[in-house]
């Protein structure tokens, strides 16, 4: 038994074509069968509050003061499928 | 689809400008479809005015590999160090504050006036307490012409009531003058107001002074804060601990007087 990991990194139509050397009489050498699937990647989103901050964006805070930290809070979320 | 977010850090800050940064939660991965996680930057501004960082996110989002943005603001003003205090004195239609940074001041007040007119005073006081005999010193920078006699300058004061009794060496948008309040009066100003003339020889910037010897009070206006020329001296009780700051007070009680102060010194 082997497993074939599908890795995409890409989105769209992958293909790829396995062959296998034997040496059993039956069946010509190599054994070829083809695999396909489709990347279909994830979706990123980034909000602050309830801000969207869009990838290569800016997202421009108010009311900071020298000296006084701020904390802000990101979330990243993917959304349900 | 399942996000993984796969740098490591998971998030990446760089090129900080104008502050310090530490990311003080990160983000879990791999976040489920529908699910979500946060993080948390922590940003310090080192200087007054814009700041920059940028964020970056290693991912498996195909289209958006790293999702990277500019995180930015403005900073303003601090509070200024301890032990100063700020209070808005009376009824202030706008509310005061005072800020602090490089060594000069900015206090800012409304109200409708010190030791004038016919209501009661208000105004913006930046203050700490003085025992015993002292000086306070502070070159007035500038003033905002909110009225006529628009005030900003030094004060020393028996309390923090607005029918406390005063000493006051200020600025007007002409000039300084120096004004008095003998008698904590809590119907106001019946009685115990006096003022100098102001003198537009000494108009923002100029230096201030107020000494307390006892209980004589004088005010002093300087070009140079070297030659101080004496405005008046004032016998007036005070208890032993009093307060002393910077009072502003707009005269025009819709809007802000801000004024600035460099050099401001408590000392014996």
């Amino acid at each position: 038994m082997f497993t074939i990991t599908f890795h995409p990194t890409s989105q769209g139509a992958k293909t790829a074509t396995v062959n296998l050397v034997h040496n059993a009489s039956n069946t010509p050498t190599p054994f070829t069968f083809n695999i396909s699937g489709t990347g279909i990647g994830s979706t990123l989103t980034l909000q602050r509050g309830v801000t969207t901050v869009s990838n290569g964006g800016i997202d421009t805070i108010s009311g900071t003061i020298s000296g006084a930290v701020s904390n802000l809070i990101y979330t990243v979320k993917t959304p349900a499928p | 689809m399942t996000l993984n977010l796969t740098g490591a850090p998971k998030v990446v800050v760089s090129t900080p400008v104008g502050c310090t940064v530490n990311i003080t939660i990160l983000p879990t991965s791999p976040i489920l479809a529908g699910v979500s996680s946060n993080f948390t930057l922590a940003v310090t501004p080192t200087t007054v005015g814009i700041w920059s960082l940028t964020l970056s996110i290693a991912n498996n989002d195909f289209n958006n590999n790293p999702y990277s943005c500019i995180v930015t603001g403005t900073s303003g003003w601090p509070p200024p160090p301890a032990p100063w205090k700020d209070i808005d004195i009376g009824t202030v239609g706008v509310k005061g504050n005072a800020t602090s940074f490089g060594g000069t001041y900015s206090v800012s007040g409304s109200g409708v006036d010190i030791g004038g007119g016919t209501a009661p005073d208000s105004f913006n006081f930046m203050y700490q307490p003085l025992t015993g005999n002292g000086t306070i010193i502070a070159k007035a920078l500038s003033t905002t012409n909110t009225s006529p006699l628009s005030k900003a300058g030094l004060m020393i004061r028996s309390d923090l009531t607005v029918g406390g009794s005063f000493i006051f060496a200020g600025v007007t948008p002409t000039g300084t003058l120096s004004m008095r309040r003998t008698v904590t009066n809590t119907r106001l100003r019946v009685s115990g107001i006096s003022s100098t003339a102001v003198d537009g020889a000494y108009a923002a910037p100029t230096w201030l002074k107020i000494v307390r010897s006892g209980n004589n009070f004088s005010s002093y206006k300087s070009h140079d804060g070297v030659n101080w020329v004496l405005i008046e001296t004032v016998n007036q009780t005070f208890l032993n601990t009093i307060y002393v700051g910077i009072a502003v007070t707009s005269r025009n009680n819709i809007t802000l007087n801000t004024a600035t102060f460099s050099n401001v010194t408590v000392g014996p």
